[in-house]
């Protein structure tokens, strides 16, 4: 669903934040990605996302290059960032109705669906308010049913469970697996290692821009909790 | 240090952006800074130059009448109404919802000393305006009246004070303004709507005024003694500097400082609840799922950009204002007839020219309506939600064109059907004022999307910085004006015999620009605005 080849993006200055990283994630993986603040991770997230432009290599979302088609690719993908900067201006309904106009989901499917997943995460009530009024985390329950009330086959977030209440990490997670049973695909960067143990049955760990370890998760541990695995290959920074 | 200091202090380093120019790693981008800096200094230098030779011809006038003094009148006069103008414009984006308002709040700092800090970064801005515009009849009178140094020290320290009391009369609108608004659910619409009016009264007030006669020029104590009636300060400013008199000049600082002392004691009171019930938001948090219509995804961008456009109160006041002008010019042609019009603005319309000068008033109003100018800058941190979705670049574009189109179209329509029917237009004339009119909405609008996208400014704190300071609006504008400008000056030069002729040639140009403009947009826009 998703490949990673060979990906190099490097800032102005000369810093590459991201070398040489390849990564594959197959239909029903959920791929959790780990780093330390500044290893990358974002900057792999935004190149995956068509948000940015990348140096060398080439990411395939579904078999298509997000460079040759970047529409194509968008449509079967979703990105839910860190922090959510969403139009303030707009209301909740405003702000979902213009993301389903924009991927064309048909009427009666938005209706239900907006409906199944402002319920689940506790938002309803809220959507008829402006954005700008919003809690950070209800911010990010706005951002999660965005994201998926287009139903897409890859599923790309950056720190979800950051700002989200048990209740709502516990919905997401929920949807995650749910998803996952039904053939998409879901890469995450986190830094809640023991939700990416638990929820993950593939992982990576990238450290200045570089994948240092990589694979199932419970072959990548081994024996070690990934807390001590994830000390140990960073290098105990 | 002073708090208040170290406010002014942190405000300059944020709005500068000399940080950003000493960090800046790329050579390019320095380069990019260097250019518009020394372009924004060369038409300061430009502006002052003039204005210094036009003062410079004035005064030859002003002394065979034996009335130089006036020049000071002149100076105090346009200072203080350009302050005011800009202070009612601007006072209520530096005075409220300020983006850092929330950090400056928890601060151990009072609340009278974030107020004196807001209003002095108000001041700042309004300062430089009033060097360009006070500055050169002071410094012609000096050379004139052949004054001393004392003379000189005595205007320069002057000039610090007089945009003062018009500073605060715009503030005191505002912060009243602000506190109707308040009582509102729709406060950005009631500011909107208020701030407007009083742009509108202090344009059109003014300008029907009687004249100045020469006879009344003549009889400068006389002139002195009417306007000093009105505004006290003017009587201290003359004396102050005509004979160098130091209790007048102590008094004239003074009469500008107690009523900045007076505003911050009472307003700081005020200061914290405006803000805070400005900052709160309608909430009733009783949705029901209902009915949701649903939009192509072109239709759901425009939505998405007029909302927006409406939703910011500093983007309309700073984007609407040529629509209103243009609309007070139609009306009071309307109204009046346009050789009033043409006496009050001091326009050269003889009969035969009263359409094409309408056309150029019509089209400079169109060029300084440009939402697109910062269209792009203003996606800022947002901008990941365009880049992320299966859109269309040139949908993006096309939503924002649209804006621009929908905030003068309507606007110009109603304004050429006004001057149609005031002028008795043949319906060939009225097709060629709307065609270059029109054609000049689309240019701007093209305009503003690729300056923007040359000079994006995406990490911003405040609307204002992007809308009202960018130099992206700022470029945009003066090009367009440019391109006003050309077709009236081939005008004056070729004299034409046939206007509508004329005219047709003028819709080919434009419109030729025009397609380029979106050929370069379509093609080389495209790939600047994946870049971003």
């Amino acid at each position: 669903m998703l490949r990673i080849e060979k990906l190099s993006k490097a800032y102005r200055g000369g810093k590459k934040a991201v070398d040489n990283l390849s990564l594959e994630i197959k239909k029903g993986d959920i791929y959790g990605f780990i780093g330390h603040n500044g290893a990358g991770k974002t900057t792999t997230i935004k190149s995956i996302t068509g948000i940015l432009d990348f140096d060398e290599g080439d990411i395939f979302i579904d078999g298509m290059s997000i460079k040759d088609k970047p529409i194509e690719c968008k449509k079967v993908m979703a990105y839910i960032p860190d922090n959510p900067d969403l139009y303030e201006n707009m209301t909740g309904i405003q702000y979902l109705n213009f993301i389903a106009d924009i991927f064309g989901v048909p009427k009666e499917v938005r209706e239900r669906d907006i409906d199944k997943y402002s319920n689940a995460f506790e938002l309803t009530k809220n959507l008829g308010d402006l954005v700008s009024s919003y809690s950070h985390g209800m911010k990010q329950k706005l951002a999660i049913i965005s994201a998926l009330i287009h139903q897409p086959k890859l599923l790309i977030l950056d720190e979800p469970f950051v700002g989200l209440d048990p209740k709502a990490s516990h919905t997401l997670k929920e949807y995650m697996k749910e998803m996952c049973q039904e053939g998409s695909a879901i890469f995450f960067s986190t830094h809640i290692l023991e939700v990416a143990e638990k929820l993950c049955n593939r992982i990576a760990i990238i450290k200045a821009g570089k994948l240092i370890a990589s694979g199932e998760t419970h072959v990548v541990k081994g024996d070690s909790s990934l807390e001590e695995l994830f000390l140990e290959v960073t290098g105990n920074e | 240090m002073n708090n208040v200091l170290l406010l002014i202090k942190a405000n300059i380093t944020n709005t500068l952006g000399l940080n950003r120019f000493l960090k800046e790693p790329s050579k390019s981008e320095r380069t990019k800074m260097i250019f518009i800096g020394l372009a924004i200094l060369l038409t300061i230098v430009v502006v002052f130059s003039s204005t210094l030779a036009y003062f410079l011809m004035v005064a030859d006038v002003l002394v065979q009448l034996n009335a130089l003094p006036l020049l000071l009148v002149v100076s105090f006069i346009n200072v203080s109404l350009v302050s005011l103008f800009m202070s009612i414009y601007k006072a209520s984006g530096y005075l409220f919802s300020f983006k850092d308002y929330d950090l400056l709040m928890s601060l151990p700092v009072k609340t009278s000393e974030v107020l004196i800090s807001k209003l002095l970064q108000l001041y700042n801005a309004n300062f430089l305006v009033s060097i360009i515009i006070g500055l050169p009849s002071l410094i012609v009178y000096g050379i004139k009246s052949s004054s001393e140094i004392t003379y000189y020290i005595f205007a320069l320290i002057a000039m610090f004070f007089i945009p003062l009391i018009p500073m605060i009369i715009g503030a005191a609108f505002s912060f009243v303004l602000g506190k109707v608004a308040t009582r509102f659910k729709s406060t950005n619409i009631v500011m909107i709507i208020g701030t407007f009016v009083l742009i509108i009264l202090l344009m059109v007030v003014p300008s029907f005024m009687n004249n100045i006669s020469p006879e009344f020029i003549q009889d400068i104590t006389g002139l002195i003694d009417t306007l000093s009636r009105a505004y006290f300060s003017i009587t201290l400013y003359v004396n102050a500097l005509v004979d160098i008199h130091i209790l007048s000049f102590i008094g004239f600082v003074l009469v500008g400082m107690i009523p900045f002392v007076f505003f911050v004691t009472i307003f700081a009171k005020g200061f914290k609840s405006i803000n805070s019930k400005m900052n709160e938001r309608f909430k009733s948090s009783s949705y029901k799922m209902s009915s949701l219509a649903v939009s192509s995804p072109l239709k759901a961008l425009y939505r998405k950009e007029i909302s927006f456009y409406f939703s910011s109160y500093i983007y309309v006041v700073n984007t609407a204002i040529g629509v209103i002008m243009m609309t007070i010019f139609s009306v009071g042609i309307g109204i009046f007839g346009g050789e009033k019009v043409a006496e009050v603005l001091s326009i050269p319309m003889l009969s035969q020219l009263l359409v094409p000068t309408s056309i150029a008033v019509l089209s400079i109003c169109i060029c300084l309506t440009c939402t697109t100018a910062s269209s792009v800058s203003l996606e800022g941190n947002k901008l990941w939600i365009i880049k992320s979705l299966p859109l269309k670049t040139i949908e993006v574009m096309k939503g924002k064109i649209l804006v621009n189109l929908t905030i003068i179209i309507p606007a110009l329509i109603l304004n050429t059907m006004i001057l149609a029917v005031s002028f008795k237009m043949t319906p060939v004339l009225y097709l060629l004022l709307l065609g270059i009119t029109t054609l000049y909405a689309f240019l701007i609008s093209l305009i503003g999307i690729i300056v923007n996208l040359y000079l994006p400014k995406l990490e911003w704190k405040s609307y204002m910085v992007v809308v009202k300071q960018s130099a992206s609006v700022i470029i945009s504008m003066l090009i367009g004006v440019i391109l006003v400008a050309i077709p009236i000056l081939i005008y004056i030069f070729i004299k034409p015999a046939d206007f509508n002729l004329y005219s047709l040639f003028v819709i080919l140009g434009l419109l030729i620009t025009n397609l380029s403009l979106w050929t370069v947009i379509k093609t080389k826009g495209v790939k600047m605005f994946n870049k971003l």
